[in-house]
């Protein structure tokens, strides 16, 4: 890089150092586990959901995102063989079997699947960070470490250092934090802007949610209690979830910052299951923020 | 305990990377596009533009004032008692799925379907005996397909009982559904004020 003006050069040079840090393979490889084992956890367990899912009336498809290529559904056959394959790779990726192959394939699977699970009316917002991650860490070298692969090449946890693996690991990060920035973005550019903090939409997103799960015979959160008692901790919990959405980027700068990011907001989705009712069991998992907790050592300056 | 050396010195593949990085995190963040612009088009843009993976995240963003309309499904009683179906009766997918279809349908005037879907599934529930897990359930003898707005200040839970109510359709368990039309609310007292 001697062509480069010195100035440009150095702030290159910081740049590369704090978002691609020269890292061991372990630092991706964790995420992968996690990551992957998660998707095949739950892939499990929607299983039989999806298959009825995938049988429901054409009248109610509502393609979105890569699903928009279809006019109409695809035969429930091919749609729960498609769910299946996510389902075998990401198993497959999370093991490392095949990495260069079942990586990216789980990604692309799992993209898929999700997308067409969100094409019948309803998208759901708790498996964008599950798919984003399993794309970048399937599609980067998250496999040279505690991986069959890397047991097959004599060398589980090989030592050396490559940029490549702490860029894969703030690939993932990237994931996780804009998720919370545009949730944040959303808050404060609706009809309220700052004043969300205050906590009176939230309650009453609180109250319409009780209202709908009573109404479709279903149980409603603690919360819906606290709502005749005024504000309640609907004010704190609002100002926590500005503070950690909007702060989200800073947990790139640095792993302290993105420690502190981990810890506030797995509290901020502990606070929501409690008063709201509402699991992110992927946030609460702690899986979501592993690329925030980097693994393994890494070269400084 | 052994020291590390430092960081090699950048390379255009490093270069790459960081570019890489950039495009990613612009792509990631491509959805606030849709939060540019006045206060009304954002409210609409942000509902319209969501998508998977690339969501907007509307949700908890909404100023409710303090209210909502639900098109819902209510079962009455022969003692005329508010009971809720389950939204499985509807289909698989979840509430919130199950809401949004029955909604759609509701406002595409197909109401008489919805409440016939309801009350043949309660019924062929009673044939197989999977009614008995369900006292309040077995107990309906009428499916009404309706709009209702609840305030929030006011709602009881556990009542069922909405602030308004517009009825769309009807079906006797067992029985044949009868449509009633578009099941318009009357403006709220509060609306009509502004």
């Amino acid at each position: 890089m001697r062509s480069l003006p010195v100035p440009v050069s150095a702030l290159l040079q910081r740049a590369a150092d704090r978002l691609a840090p020269a890292a061991q393979a372990v630092r991706p490889a964790v995420p992968r586990i996690g990551v992957g084992a998660f998707a095949v956890h739950v892939g499990l367990r929607r299983r039989p959901m999806l298959r009825a899912l995938h049988r429901q009336e054409a009248e109610r498809f509502r393609p979105v995102g890569v699903a928009r290529v279809l006019r109409r559904p695809l035969p429930p056959r091919v749609a729960d063989v498609l769910a299946d394959a996510a389902l075998v790779a990401s198993g497959l990726a999370a093991l490392g079997v095949a990495h260069r192959v079942t990586g990216p394939a789980a990604g692309a699977l799992q993209l898929w699947t999700m997308t067409y699970r969100n094409s019948w009316g309803m998208i759901f917002h708790h498996d964008n960070q599950m798919v984003g991650h399993q794309i970048v860490l399937g599609l980067g070298p998250s496999a040279d470490a505690l991986s069959l692969d890397a047991l097959l090449r004599g060398q589980v946890l090989p030592g050396r250092f490559d940029r490549r693996y702490g860029a894969t690991s703030t690939a993932a990060a990237i994931v996780t934090v804009s998720v919370y920035l545009v949730s944040g973005v959303a808050k404060v550019r609706g009809p309220l802007g700052l004043r969300w903090a205050t906590g009176g939409v939230l309650r009453d997103q609180i109250a319409a949610d009780a209202v709908r799960k009573e109404l479709f015979g279903t149980e409603p959160p603690r919360a819906a209690a606290l709502l005749r008692r005024g504000r309640g901790p609907f004010g704190l919990l609002a100002l926590t979830s500005l503070v950690v959405e909007l702060g989200a980027p800073l947990a790139l700068l640095d792993p302290r910052l993105g420690r502190a990011f981990a810890a506030g907001s797995w509290g901020m989705h502990a606070g929501i299951r409690v008063i709201m009712g509402i699991r992110f069991t992927y946030n609460l998992s702690g899986i979501s923020s592993l690329p925030m907790l980097p693994v393994g050592p890494q070269l400084g300056r | 305990m052994t020291e590390l050396p430092s960081s090699p010195r950048i390379t255009g593949e490093d270069v790459l990377t960081l570019a890489a990085l950039a495009g990613l995190a612009a792509l990631a963040l491509s959805p606030l596009r849709h939060y540019v612009g006045p206060p009304e088009q954002v409210a609409k843009e942000k509902h319209r533009r969501d998508s998977f993976p690339l969501s907007t995240f509307p949700m908890f963003s909404d100023d409710r004032r303090g209210r909502i309309v639900v098109p819902h499904v209510i079962g009455i009683t022969a003692d005329g008692r508010r009971v809720a179906p389950h939204h499985r009766h509807f289909g698989a997918g979840g509430l919130n799925q199950m809401r949004r279809q029955l909604a759609r349908a509701v406002r595409q005037g197909r109401a008489g379907a919805v409440a016939q879907r309801y009350a043949d599934s309660l019924a062929a529930d009673r044939a197989t005996g999977r009614a008995e897990r369900s006292p309040g359930e077995r107990a309906i003898t009428q499916v009404r397909v309706v709009r209702s707005r609840f305030l929030f200040d006011r709602y009881e839970p556990g009542s069922l009982a909405p602030h308004t109510e517009a009825l769309a359709a009807e079906c006797p368990v067992g029985g044949t559904a009868l449509a009633h039309g578009t099941a318009r609310l009357p403006r709220h007292q509060e609306d009509d004020a502004r």
